[in-house]
């Protein structure tokens, strides 16, 4: 992606400056990167927005026996657009107690870290935005970042609710950090590398077989207690049910986002399907070979090898399962309690991901 | 913003969990417009962070005089209106007014007119029960299982719509019997939909009742014990959920109530020990069973006959006397005490609803739970504000 | 230790159960029904929106005097059988739906009818005069039974 839009971002910067009549210099080139950056980002938020709710939405209306939306367009597939008009066109209320300046910068600050995450993430031979060595580690820090836009909602709310909500998310998440770090060690050490694009090219080549889930069948011993704890930590760092506690509505009204309104709501809610999708995308490439198939047409000499949109197609599948996984998870389970939410952590997960981490450092060295 | 009432502040009041660490307490104004407190209460709480240190419920926001209005209006008139104190079980409500009017009157009711009414009013019992699980499970973060229950609850409701005309409000129950008989084929829907809801059953405990985060949320959780239950006079589930065996069907028989063969289940069931919030949720799904047990009974054997004499009309007047009745509604004893002058008009008409003495254990019983379990407790209690409020 | 990994196994077969019910659900096909277009089925014993057949109507008052609330408000001109209605109005703000107007009608001419949805912008809208012939206010052209017990609170 990035290769594309190093030349269509160039073009505009020639063309902006014909138009004023100087010579191409910074100022131009940063004016094109600021357009073609909010070009790329609309193209994977509009997806993510309308796509990601819409799925949500009808998925909870069938699992209850509902049909979900089917209003707005075909199949209600314009139901997220209408909300999305009727977000913007509400009043923007900001409660005259609130610390104005942390309530409006805290969506901003959420919207940013949950969508950054798309950045690292491989879909398809040569399409990453940012093949970072340190992938991993940057996806990681900004699941952390996330965090603080929702303490800074939290707290700036001044609405004991939302503190409430926000305090919640800090326990919840910054513990939930750690099975989630050392879950994600197990694929790194195992591959040697932090860098998503290089796992998934050692996971290429021998199929289902080559994933490191099930890499040569006995790595599955480690790597399935890994991917679950991954998984579930996963589901609390996105704050869905049932580890949904920092916006547990019916003990919290609705946490940390009670005194947004409009389209700064629009901004809380959006992230969470971005945060849902990257971590299914993260999930995927450590665990589940990326845009590798099971069926090893795409490793070093197979027919597809390198074949963008063969690459595409199975990342697409994997992260759209793990992601439609998440969403039925959350209609069939009831909340969890804060307590509870810390013994999991600390007392199941925390002990297991160790354990994974020691399996494969020794499977590692077999 | 200071809240406009007083929490006392006495030692009894510190909860068993120990406080290592002291932080500043906060007031939280649990309602009116929570999403958990089913209805108009407002519950103001004191915290430590999120454990309760006191808290104490506000009643009286959905208060419309109703014993005062069925006073002041003929005996026909004010049937209606006591639709609308339990408006979830209301034709449990109508029998017990028309119970206590009929035994100071002397009214004699038809065996087919008190066997409809079983019948109606335990349809009532099982949708009410199936909302009241419902919506624990919704206080719960578990929004499924509350469509499930409400599927089924819509089949009764539209079951009952056919014999009574309403939905909700059902205005059935009269003086001396009942409207209308069933109409043609009612009865055999009413048995293929106690089979629809017996085979939900395993479907609504296999996906909410057995679950293990349900389980780890309500075991042991917002105990209301045996004593609690006693000096409170909590009844209904709550009681039998803590382990006493009390069921006025059983033990005060009344609308033929003794023809029937059912058990009462009492706690504690599975898991967790008597008088938890599971249990109160596991009682609420077993009465369910039972319930459908009667009415497959009263349907099987539904006597011939007139479905209600006709005595009371608009003029008509009590003769002077008082009587008691006590009923068990879904909520638990709902009963009437009534006072005749001979007049057109009941000189006095005092309900006691289950739900507003139920209500009373929150301020003593919610210290020490964390937040969340106060959203279960008030959930397992199971309130309804009109009655609470009447 | 054993317990440690008997809960962790509970925890997922009881999740796993929970599944093995909703997610069936996807392919099945969806309780709900479709209000506007898809009309409930309305038993025709419902109490809705009241009927009045004014040529029927003696004027007696039954109705207005066994109301509850008073949401009936009836003004004439001659009472009996050629009974000339100059308002008949009902007030569907307080309206119970309890049906006890119906229940005194000598002649029948007042019954609730299935339709249930009445709406308007201003309370004034929902405050019916069934009497007012330039704009005759029938609900439903559906089957209308009489009040089954029609005679229980008359005698």
């Amino acid at each position: 992606m990035i290769a594309a839009a190093q030349p269509v971002s160039t073009a505009i910067a020639d063309f902006l400056a014909e138009l004023v009549g100087m010579p191409p210099n910074w100022f131009f080139s940063a004016i094109a990167m600021l357009l073609v950056a909010t070009g790329v980002l609309m193209l994977v938020v509009t997806p993510v927005g309308l796509g990601g709710v819409y799925i949500e939405r009808k998925f909870a209306g069938r699992m209850q026996n509902r049909r979900g939306p089917n209003r707005v367009g075909p199949y209600g597939l314009l139901q997220t657009l209408a909300d999305g008009v009727k977000l913007l066109a509400k009043e923007d209320i900001i409660a005259p107690s609130t610390d104005a300046p942390l309530f409006r910068l805290a969506p901003y600050v959420v919207f940013i870290g949950a969508f950054t995450g798309f950045v690292v993430l491989p879909y398809a031979p040569g399409i990453v935005a940012g093949p970072l060595d340190v992938g991993v580690l940057l996806f990681l820090a900004l699941i952390a970042f996330e965090t603080i836009g929702i303490v800074m909602a939290g707290w700036s709310s001044n609405n004991k609710w939302s503190l409430l909500g926000g305090m919640r998310e800090v326990a919840q998440v910054v513990s939930y950090e750690l099975p989630l770090g050392i879950a994600a060690m197990c694929p790194v050490i195992a591959a040697g590398t932090m860098s998503l694009n290089g796992i998934t090219d050692y996971q290429g080549g021998g199929g289902i077989f080559g994933w490191l889930i099930l890499r040569n069948g006995y790595w599955a011993v480690v790597m399935v207690p890994a991917f679950l704890i991954f998984y579930v930590s996963g589901l609390a760092a996105a704050k869905r049910a049932p580890f949904d506690l920092p916006e547990a509505e019916s003990e919290l009204v609705a946490g940390f986002h009670t005194e947004y309104s409009g389209m700064r709501f629009g901004m809380f809610f959006l992230p969470e399907y971005a945060l849902m999708l990257s971590i299914s995308g993260v999930t995927s490439v450590l665990f589940l070979g990326g845009y590798h198939d099971p069926f090893g047409l795409s490793g070093p000499g197979g027919t597809f090898h390198d074949v963008w949109w063969w690459g595409l197609l199975w990342f697409f599948l994997k992260t759209t399962f793990l992601f439609l996984s998440q969403i039925c998870l959350r209609w069939t389970l009831p909340r969890m309690r804060i307590d509870q939410v810390m013994y999991l952590c600390y007392k199941v997960l925390l002990p297991a991901s160790l354990a994974c981490l020691v399996g494969t450092a020794a499977l590692r060295l077999l | 913003m200071t809240p406009d009432i007083k929490i006392d502040h006495d030692e009894r009041a510190a909860p068993a969990i120990p406080r290592d660490v002291q932080t500043e307490e906060m007031i939280f104004n649990l309602g009116p417009q929570h999403p958990a407190t089913h209805g108009v209460l407002r519950v103001v709480v004191r915290t430590d962070g999120e454990i309760v240190l006191g808290c104490q419920p506000l009643i009286g926001n959905l208060h419309r005089c109703a014993e005062k209005i069925i006073e002041s209006l003929s005996y026909v008139q004010g049937l209606p209106y006591v639709d609308r104190m339990d408006y979830l079980g209301s034709l449990n409500n109508e029998l017990g007014i028309a119970l206590v009017v009929e035994k100071a009157a002397g009214i004699e009711v038809p065996k087919r007119g008190q066997y409809l009414r079983v019948i109606t009013c335990e349809i009532n019992r099982v949708i009410s029960h199936l909302f009241s699980a419902g919506q624990f499970g919704l206080d719960m973060g578990a929004f499924t299982p509350f469509l499930y229950m409400f599927r089924e609850r819509e089949e009764g409701i539209l079951l009952l719509n056919e014999i009574t005309g309403g939905r909700l409000l059902y205005h059935y129950i009269r003086y001396g019997g009942v409207t209308r008989d069933a109409p043609e084929g009612w009865l055999g829907r009413v048995v293929k939909w106690c089979d629809v809801v017996d085979g939900h059953l395993d479907e609504y405990n296999n996906l909410l009742t057995y679950n293990r985060i349900f389980l780890n949320r309500t075991c042991g959780v917002a105990l209301l014990q045996k004593d609690v239950c006693l000096k409170y006079a909590a009844t209904g589930p709550i009681l039998r959920g803590a382990g006493i065996k009390r069921d006025l069907r059983k033990d005060m028989p009344y609308s033929s109530y003794e023809d029937f063969d059912f058990e009462i289940p009492v706690g504690p069931f599975e898991h967790g020990v008597a008088g938890d919030s599971w249990n109160r949720h596991r009682q609420r799904l077993y009465e369910i069973e039972e319930s459908l047990k009667i009415i497959r009974q009263a349907c099987a054997n539904l006597p011939d006959g007139d479905v209600g004499n006709r005595k009371v009309t608009r003029a008509w007047k009590a003769p002077p006397g008082e009587a008691y009745v006590a009923t068990e509604a879904p909520r638990g004893e709902l009963s009437f005490y009534f006072i005749s002058d001979g007049g057109r008009k009941p000189y006095r008409m005092k309900a006691r609803g289950p739900s507003f003495n139920n209500i009373a254990v929150l301020e003593t019983e919610a210290r020490g739970l964390m937040l969340a379990d106060l959203i279960a407790l008030i959930g397992s209690v199971d309130i309804t504000l009109g009655e609470v409020d009447r | 230790m054993k317990n440690w990994f008997a809960r962790i196994w509970h925890g997922l077969k009881t999740t796993l159960i929970g599944l093995s019910i909703t997610v069936p659900y996807l392919f099945r096909k969806p309780y709900t029904l479709q209000y506007p277009e898809e009309v409930p089925d309305i038993p025709e014993t419902e109490r809705g929106l009241h009927n009045f057949e004014i040529d029927k109507c003696i004027a007696c008052y039954q109705c207005a005097k066994i109301c509850p609330v008073d949401c009936i408000a009836i003004e004439d001109e001659i009472k009996g059988k050629n009974a000339v209605l100059l308002k008949f109005e009902i007030d569907y703000t307080k309206c119970l739906f309890c049906a006890l107007c119906c229940e005194p009608c000598p002649t029948e001419c007042i019954l609730m009818g299935p339709t249930f949805d009445l709406v308007g912008y201003t309370r004034d809208e929902v405050i019916i005069d069934y009497a007012d012939r330039e704009n005759p206010r029938t609900w439903s052209a559906g089957e209308q039974i009489p009040y089954p017990i029609a005679s229980f609170a008359r005698k």
